[in-house]
Order: structure tokens, then C-alpha cells, then sequence
């Protein structure tokens, strides 16, 4: 992730983001929020409650599977997983916004070394 | 990540309160974990938590917008899992009809005859009767006709004078127009044509509210020509659809054109819509005419009136408003008005009459028992199917599947099968919509509006529909009605009395409709035979009638006399030709010059001249009678010898004279006329009476005074003669005419045969349909016989072997079938007819000399239906007694 991205332009990547940060294993709401604030450094400011409407869209919408778990302190917490048509959404976004940004950066000018 | 087992996977169809409690469990974890987290930094724990909800933002605004998601997607689930099933059954249903075609075929085309015949017969009614008119506002739209009830005369149609008046003085309407008819000889293209014209007033087309299609409508301020009347400078014209695609062929360019009738240039400035067909749907030319001048005669009655209320005006206001001004012009002019009212009538009214009306409604009752019919016959064959699949519906039924869910699964059959009967009644109705057009039923109005239309479609959608439901609902109750361990246990069904009655009483309301639909047909059609019993009063094998329209070149009387003299001469001439006369107008013949006069005759009482009686009047040749063969059963026919100088002479028929002087010879009295001048004419000869009116109505009372002595003679005659019969003879007369003048060709040439069935034109048309109708019916009703008993001997396949293994012999076994079979069929003729007793009474107006409880009709249709059924019931019945005893025991 770039550093310094501000907040606004990253609502439509919450989506993105939330893809990505379960991608490796299934995750509470709780936990999809400290991993996005983490990779984002701490640069990302935005309410956590909206997480939550972006979870239950992506959920809504097939990408992302639910199940209810026990989590680390033993409470019962909801769970998301990716389904198979979510990693292929994920693959393709990560693609598009490689893309893309290597497109502005090359207009703005500006030097970008993409992991 | 910590260990995480999923206890169970989300229920796809959570109920709502559980949602809410789930998505508050979801975000209080959120909270109190990050509330935790605070704690063990060493916040206290109620800043922690302050501080974890300000983090986290309005969790109640969050918690509703997780809600609104989830309902969401539970909306979306449930949609998706009923579109699944419906997906798979409409896919079941189409294999199980895959694999029996012929149950599938049978059911789609009943099914597409019974649709397709009512919406073709629905898109007419509606066309004609329930779309309104084409005009602006149709409802404010009215004719105004003039009466006189001292004298009989229920319409007439107004004179210009008048309608002058009454659009210079009402109070009630915005505006009133006048249309005149006249023909006109259009030269320019290939030949002469006679066209059919209108002279109506400016302001004719802006009243009714109608646009041109090409260029424009004529308008207020278009220079108007005095009817007939020859015309300085160019005047201006509107063509019709018709003519611009025959005469133009179709060519844009025709605006502007200038186009000669019978010598006068007239430039053409647009072209009608083919929907619009003021005042008839043939005319060709529209002209503009001042029907406001002053040189009109105000007994000369002869326009067509139309006029738009006034906003606040109603039928009877107008009325009232235009009787106040025709009293007022009976006051200044008492010969041409004393006694006259007016009529108003609504357009729509007018257009469409009750008697067409009738017509539609009664063929639409009629394609409606045709379809119950189809109707009740898919259900039997459904029925049918059902109890096969008994077995296969209770597995599905212990396996799991709701009632419901299998009762919607052969609800989707039905559907489908609706639907695909449906689609292909679609196609026939508008093959049938086509061949009705193509018909051309005279009087039907409108036709030229008549074509599926969306309309049409919804309602073949809207029946397809409907009917699935009707006769599926029933089958697929009756189905799934059995508990599963009963059929499961049966491994026989002896005709259980359930299924066995639904079907026997399908079909017999099939036959006691059919019987209804049968009788009625056989009224109209034996009403039609007695048309045919009725002596018109003259002959119509081998009598070419043809007319011709003089123009300005023939003004006065001896001008015509000698053009009809030397025609005549010349028709007299031609080979083939056996009588020939002239006439104003034919028997039945509706494009004839007819009117009545008043008349005093002799040894009457005299009496002021508005009050005297009235009768036909018309001017014939010599030879017409010879012609038409009509016969003079008194006295002498017009001569040679009856000249304009030679004492004035009349012919009367045998109506007017028995009417005049009863019992006394009519031949010697006089009568005086009056109409240019009052004149006196003697009574010559007496001819017998035509039915001048129609094969139905009585003879009118008529007088006739010859061609050569007339006080003013017509330019527009028909001419009748009497052939050998050869084709070459029509073209020898043809030529003749373009010999003598050829400006003004013979035209509409056509026979009195022809003339005389456009009569009965409508009745005939009605008891075609009517009858294509209640045979449909038979057909489907016979089929439905034909199951019914098939089904009965198959399931007593056992029984009846059994018996014959006994002894029975096959003579008994056909009878009881027979038996069982006619019992049906009488009980459906039997309700059938007081059915048809008590709704033949609908069709009593089409019917001349014929009750519509006819016995004959109620009989022979009985026994043909009774016939019928038992030749549909011989087939099983056959099978039945030839049946093998021993193969019939083995059977299940």
C-alpha cells in the first residue's frame, strides 16, 4: 500500500481492503479493522462502524461468506471468508488498481515502486 | 488470529428479529473488543468505552443500515430460490411434455383455436365498439338530423339552408360542418375514373380535430365551389389514402399536383389517414363547398350534419336550441319547414348504431362458449393425465415436496401450456383478423380501423392466463388430494367417483353449450332460408345495373333527356341486350337519388302543403320495368308516345294504389305532385311492388314518372338491363357510353343479383361466424365425448372382461356403453336447451319470420349433437365389446 493515502480516496477501496485483509483467513469485523489500520499505517481515518455496511454488501453480494465463531477471549463473533467468486474479485481489483495508479503516476509524473 | 470454529452455517432464511439481534451482537463485539483493548492500555473502563463507541461512530445509524443490507439480501434469496423453482418446473414440465407429445399437441392447439378465435374476435369489438373515435374529443361530437313527426319521417337528413341557419344562430355549439355526396370524372391518369367526392365545409376537418397524413387538411378561408357547379380559378382538394395509393401510387410528390375532375383543375393540398373515414370510408376527394350561400333550397334535404357542443351544452340542450330555430324559420318559410324538429345524436352512436353493436357483442358471447369449451376439454385431458401420474405425484409428495409446492409445480404446466397455446392463438387471430378484414362484412363500421394492436395482445396474454388457471386448478387439487399411503396401497383405481364426475360434468357442459351455440346459429341460418322464400318484386338472374354522373355540360332537362334517349337507343342496339331502362334509383340499392314528395291525390282532402302525405318518387325510362321485370298488373307501362309535350303520366305500384283507392282501378285518377311546380298527373299503369327496402321489410307505397316528361331531371342515373347472360355484352355497354360521350364513362357496374345479397350482407355474415363457431364447438365437444367414454372403458377394462368371461355377450357390453354415453349427451342436450331458451332471445333481431324458440331449430340441432356423441362414443365402445376377455382379467 502507498503510504499517505487519504481517507476519502479510499472509500471505494474499502471494499478492497476488506477483500484483501480476509484473504488469507477468515476474520471477525474487529480483527478486519486492525489489520486494514496496521497495513494502512495508520494513515486511515475513517469511522469503524462503516465497516460494517461494507461487510454485510460484500456478503449481500456473494463475495464474502459468514459464519458465526468463538473468538479469542470467548465471545461469539461473526466471521467472513472469502468465497471463490470473492478471490476472483480480489485478483481482478488488484489488477485494475495496479494499473491504474501506475497510469496516474506516470501522467503526474511521479516515480512509484509497486511491490 | 485466535481458533475459530463455525458452529453452524448462517440460515439462509433468517427471520427479521433474528437479524436484528445478530447484527447488535455483531457491532457490540466490535465495541467492547476495542473498549478492551483501551482497558488494557489502562484507560478506565468507562472512558474506554466512551472512547470505543467515538471511534466506532453512531452504532445505531450503523446497526440500521446492516439491517436495511440484510433484509435485502433476504428479499433477493427468497426472489432467486422462487425463480429456481420456477425455472425447474417450467423445464419439468416441457420434458413431461416431450415425452407425450400427443397429450401436449392436443392441449396446445384446443387450447390455440379457442384463443386465437376470441381475440380475433375481441380486437374487432374493441376496434369498433369500444376504441373511441378518431377525432379530437369524440364525446362532444354530435349529428344533428331533421324530423318531421306529423309526417312520419323519423330522419332526414338537413337541407343547406338550414344548417346555415342553425350555425349562424345556436347557442350550443362551438361549431357545426355539412358534407355533401356527389361523384366526380377524375381524367389525368391512366383512364377516366369515377370518384367517389365530399363537398364539405371548410371547417369540417378542424371541427372534428383530424390531421392530414401528407400536406393539409382544408381549413376555414380554403375558396369554396358551389356544388356542381364549375368553378373560375383553381380550386383546392384533400385525396384519400386509397386513392393517393391506386390513383398516385403512393407518391409523395402529389402534394401540389393539380388534378382535372369533369373539367375543373383542382389542386391536390394533402392526403387522408386510411383510419379516417368522414362520411364514408369510400371516398376518395374532399372539396371544399359553401354549404352557407343563400341559393340553396331549403326542402332540398341532403347534407349530413355534424357539429361539436359547446362546452357547457349536453345532447338535449342542443336539441332544444336547434328545434327553438327551426320553428323560427317554420314561421318565415311554413311550406319548407312547418312541422319540422331536429335530432341530435352523438357521434359515437351514429358510427357504431345498437344494431352493430349487437352484432359483436352476440359473436363475442359466441367465441366465448368456444373457448370454455377448449377450456373444459384441456381440463378433462389434464384430468386424465393426472390420475395417470398419481403414483409419481404421491412419491414426490412422501419424498418431501409441500402440497403446495406440487400444486404450483402443475400449476406451471398448466401455464405453460397455456402460454404456448396462447402464442400460437396469436398468430391465428391475426391470420383470422386479416381474413375478416378481407370479408368485408357490409355495415360493419370501421373496418378501416380493424388490426391487432397491443390491445389485442394483453387480452390473448390476459385469457392465455386466465384459462391455465381455470382448467388447471382443479386437476392439480384433485391430484394432490389423496394421502399418500391410500395410493400407494391401490394398486387398481376402479373409476373413483371423484375424477370420474369432474370429468362427465365437463363434458357435459361442453355439449349443452355446444347445443346453445348450435341453435342459435340454426335460427339465423333458417331465417336466412326464409329470406329466400320472399319475392323481391323483381329478377335478378342476368340484370346488369350501372349508373352514370353528368356533369356540366348537360344542364338542363333536354340536354340529359337526349343523352339517356340516344344511350338507351344505343343499349337497345347492342347484341345481348334484351330490355334497358333508366332509373334514379335501384331496389335496395343505397347509392340511388331516393326521396319522397308530398302529393295530393285524387278524391282527398286538400290540405296546406307542409301536411300533405308523402311518397317515394322516382323518374324511370320506358323499358325500366321491361328491365327489372317488374309487372304491370294494370294499365300500360311508360311509351315512345309519352312525350314532354304529351299529357303528364305516372306510374303508381300496387301499394300506393290499394293505399290511395282501395279496391277502385287506380288507372284514370290524378294526382298532383308537388315539387318544382304543383302539377297534375294521371294515373297510367299500375306495377307491382318491390321490396324496395329489403327482403325484410314491407313494400313501400312508390310513384314513378317517366324520364322524358320529369320536372327536373338528374345527371347521376343508374341504368338497368336485362342480358343474355354473356360477359362480352358488359363491355359492349361499357363502350357504347365511351362511344356516345367520353367524359363520362358507365361506372360501378354490377348486377342486381349483387345488390340484392349486399342486403342480407351482415345476416350472412353473422351466421357464417356463428356457424363456424358452433361447429368448432361440435368438434371440440365430440372430442371431449370421445375421452370421456375412453377413459370410462379403460378403467373398467376388468370389469367388463370379467363379465364377458361370464357370459356376457359384446352386443351387451356396446349397448351399456352406448347407454352410459347417451346419458351424458341427454342430460347436456337437455340443459343445453333451456340454456339456449333462455339466451336466443339476444339474437332476435337478426331474425325475419322466425321465433326464437323455433322447435324445428331446437329439434334438428339436438339430434345432429345426440348423433353426433354417439358416433364419438362408438369408437371406445367398439374397443370395449371386441375386447379379449382373458387379456382384460390380466389387465391393472
Amino acid at each position: 500500500m502507498a503510504p499517505g493515502i487519504d481517507s476519502t480516496s479510499l472509500y471505494g477501496s474499502l471494499n478492497l481492503l476488506i477483500l484483501q485483509a480476509v484473504a488469507a483467513e477468515p476474520l471477525h469485523g474487529l480483527a478486519i479493522a486492525r489489520r486494514i489500520r496496521k497495513s494502512t499505517e495508520e494513515s486511515l481515518r475513517i469511522e469503524e462502524g462503516a465497516l460494517y455496511p461494507a461487510l454485510h454488501r460484500l456478503e449481500r453480494d456473494g463475495l464474502l461468506e459468514p459464519s458465526w465463531g468463538t473468538s479469542e477471549n470467548n465471545r461469539r463473533a461473526k466471521y467472513y471468508a472469502l468465497t471463490s467468486e470473492g478471490r476472483r474479485r480480489l485478483a481482478r481489483e488488484r489488477e485494475r488498481w495496479v494499473e491504474h495508479t501506475l497510469a496516474v503516476s506516470k501522467l503526474l509524473e511521479v516515480g512509484l515502486e509497486l511491490a | 488470529m485466535s481458533d475459530r470454529e463455525p458452529l453452524s452455517p448462517i440460515g439462509r432464511l433468517t427471520r427479521p428479529g433474528r437479524v436484528r439481534r445478530e447484527v447488535e451482537d455483531e457491532l457490540a463485539f466490535h465495541i467492547e473488543g476495542r473498549a478492551d483493548e483501551l482497558i488494557a492500555r489502562g484507560w478506565e473502563p468507562v472512558a474506554a468505552r466512551e472512547e470505543a463507541v467515538r471511534q466506532f461512530g453512531s452504532p445505531m445509524r450503523y446497526r440500521d443500515e446492516c439491517r436495511a443490507i440484510a433484509r435485502n439480501r433476504m428479499t433477493r434469496e427468497r426472489r432467486g430460490e422462487v425463480m429456481g423453482n420456477a425455472l425447474q418446473d417450467i423445464r419439468f414440465a416441457l420434458r413431461s411434455f416431450r415425452r407425450s407429445p400427443g397429450f401436449a399437441s392436443v392441449a396446445v392447439l384446443t387450447l390455440a383455436l379457442g384463443i386465437g378465435a376470441t381475440t380475433a374476435v375481441f380486437t374487432v369489438a374493441k376496434n369498433v365498439i369500444f376504441d373511441p373515435l378518431p377525432f379530437a374529443d369524440p364525446d362532444r361530437l354530435v349529428m344533428v338530423w331533421e324530423r318531421n313527426a306529423s309526417q312520419n319521417i323519423d330522419r332526414d337528413m338537413p337541407s343547406p339552408p338550414n344548417f346555415a341557419d342553425w350555425r349562424r344562430q345556436s347557442r350550443t355549439f362551438e361549431d357545426l360542418a355539412a358534407v355533401g355526396d356527389g361523384s366526380l370524372t377524375l381524367s389525368g391518369l391512366d383512364q377516366p375514373t369515377v370518384v367517389e367526392v365530399a363537398y364539405v365545409t371548410p371547417n369540417a376537418f378542424e371541427l372534428l380535430g383530424v390531421e392530414a397524413q401528407l400536406g393539409r387538411t382544408l381549413r376555414p378561408g380554403d375558396a369554396t365551389l358551389l356544388e356542381d357547379d364549375a368553378v373560375t380559378g383553381a380550386s383546392l382538394g384533400v385525396i384519400s389514402d386509397g386513392l393517393w395509393t391506386t390513383g398516385f401510387g403512393g407518391d409523395p410528390g402529389v402534394v401540389g399536383r393539380t388534378i382535372e375532375l369533369n373539367g375543373t383543375s383542382v389542386e391536390v393540398v394533402g392526403v387522408m389517414p386510411s383510419t379516417f373515414g368522414v362520411p364514408r370510408p369510400d371516398v376518395d376527394l374532399w372539396l371544399p363547398a359553401d354549404y352557407m350561400s343563400s341559393t340553396y333550397h331549403r326542402q332540398s334535404r341532403y347534407l349530413r350534419v355534424f357539429g361539436r357542443l359547446a362546452p357547457d351544452a349536453s345532447v338535449d340542450l342542443a336539441r332544444a336550441d336547434l328545434d327553438r330555430i327551426q320553428a323560427s324559420i317554420a314561421r318565415d318559410f311554413p311550406e319548407a319547414n312547418a312541422g319540422w324538429t331536429t335530432d341530435v345524436v352523438p357521434v359515437q352512436e351514429e358510427v357504431v348504431g345498437a344494431s352493430t353493436r349487437s352484432v359483436l357483442l352476440v359473436l363475442l358471447g359466441a367465441v366465448g362458449f368456444v373457448l370454455l369449451i377448449a377450456c373444459a376439454n384441456v381440463a378433462n385431458l389434464l384430468l386424465g393425465r393426472s390420475n395417470a401420474r398419481e403414483r409419481e405425484i404421491s412419491v414426490r409428495t412422501a419424498l418431501g415436496a409441500g402440497r403446495a409446492r406440487v400444486v404450483s409445480q402443475l400449476l406451471t404446466e398448466s401455464l405453460v401450456l397455456g402460454v404456448l397455446g396462447g402464442v400460437l392463438g396469436m398468430a391465428l387471430a391475426i391470420g383470422g383478423v386479416d381474413l375478416l378484414i378481407a370479408l368485408e362484412p357490409a355495415g360493419l363500421p370501421r373496418l378501416e380501423e380493424v388490426g391487432v394492436d397491443p390491445g389485442s395482445l394483453a387480452f390473448a396474454g390476459g385469457a392465455s392466463v386466465l384459462t391455465a388457471l381455470l382448467f388447471g386448478l382443479v386437476p392439480a387439487l384433485q391430484a394432490t388430494r389423496r394421502s399418500v399411503a391410500d395410493t400407494l396401497r391401490d394398486s387398481s383405481s376402479l373409476g373413483h367417483g371423484s375424477p370420474e364426475r369432474a370429468r362427465s360434468a365437463l363434458v357435459v357442459t361442453e355439449i349443452a353449450v355446444s347445443l346453445v351455440l348450435l341453435v342459435g346459429a340454426g335460427l339465423l341460418t333458417r331465417s336466412l332460408l326464409q329470406l329466400r322464400t320472399v319475392d323481391p318484386g323483381f329478377v335478378t338472374e342476368d340484370v346488369t345495373v350501372t349508373r352514370v354522373n353528368l356533369g356540366a355540360e348537360y344542364q338542363t332537362n333536354v340536354s340529359k333527356r337526349n343523352y339517356f334517349d340516344e344511350m338507351l337507343r344505343r343499349l337497345r342496339e347492342t347484341p345481348g341486350v334484351l330490355a334497358a331502362g333508366v332509373t334514379s334509383v335501384l331496389p335496395m340499392d343505397p347509392a340511388g337519388i331516393d326521396f319522397d314528395l308530398p302529393y295530393l291525390a285524387e278524391g282527398h282532402p286538400a290540405l296546406p302543403e307542409g301536411e300533405l302525405p308523402q311518397t317515394d318518387y322516382r323518374i324511370v325510362s320506358d323499358g325500366y320495368f321491361d328491365a327489372l321485370g317488374m309487372e304491370i298488373v294494370r294499365g300500360r307501362d311508360f311509351g315512345p308516345l309519352d312525350r314532354a309535350e304529351t299529357g303528364r303520366v305516372l306510374v303508381v305500384n300496387e301499394s300506393l294504389a290499394e293505399q290511395l283507392w282501395p279496391g277502385q282501378d287506380a288507372v284514370g285518377k290524378t294526382i298532383t305532385i308537388y315539387y318544382v311546380n304543383n302539377l297534375p298527373w294521371e294515373v297510367v299503369g299500375v306495377v307491382e311492388d318491390t321490396r324496395h327496402r329489403g327482403l325484410g321489410a314491407p313494400a313501400p307505397a312508390q310513384m314513378f314518372v317517366p324520364m322524358a316528361q320529369a320536372e327536373f331531371l338528374f345527371g347521376y342515373m343508374h341504368f338497368a338491363v336485362k342480358t343474355s347472360g354473356l360477359a362480352e355484352t358488359v363491355h359492349a355497354i361499357q363502350k357504347a357510353a365511351v362511344e356516345l360521350d367520353p367524359k363520362y364513362p358507365l361506372y360501378s357496374v354490377t348486377s342486381m343479383a349483387s345488390i340484392m345479397a349486399a342486403t342480407t350482407e351482415r345476416d350472412r355474415f353473422v351466421a357464417t361466424l356463428l356457424g363456424a363457431f358452433a361447429l368448432l364447438a361440435l368438434c371440440l365437444a365430440a372430442v371431449g365425448i370421445h375421452g370421456v367414454v375412453a377413459y370410462q372403458v379403460s378403467e373398467r377394462t376388468r370389469e367388463i372382461g370379467l363379465r364377458m368371461a361370464l357370459g356376457a355377450d359384446r352386443g351387451t357390453v356396446l349397448r351399456e356403453v352406448l347407454a352410459r354415453a347417451a346419458a351424458i349427451a341427454v342430460l347436456g342436450v337437455a340443459i343445453g336447451a333451456v340454456g339456449a331458451a333462455a339466451t336466443t332471445r339476444v339474437v332476435r333481431s337478426f331474425l325475419v319470420d322466425v321465433s326464437p324458440l323455433d322447435p324445428v331449430t331446437f329439434g334438428g340441432t339436438s339430434g345432429i349433437l345426440m348423433l353426433v356423441a354417439l358416433v364419438a362414443a362408438l369408437v371406445p365402445a367398439l374397443r370395449a365389446a371386441t375386447m379379449d376377455p382373458a387379456g382384460a382379467l390380466r389387465s391393472d
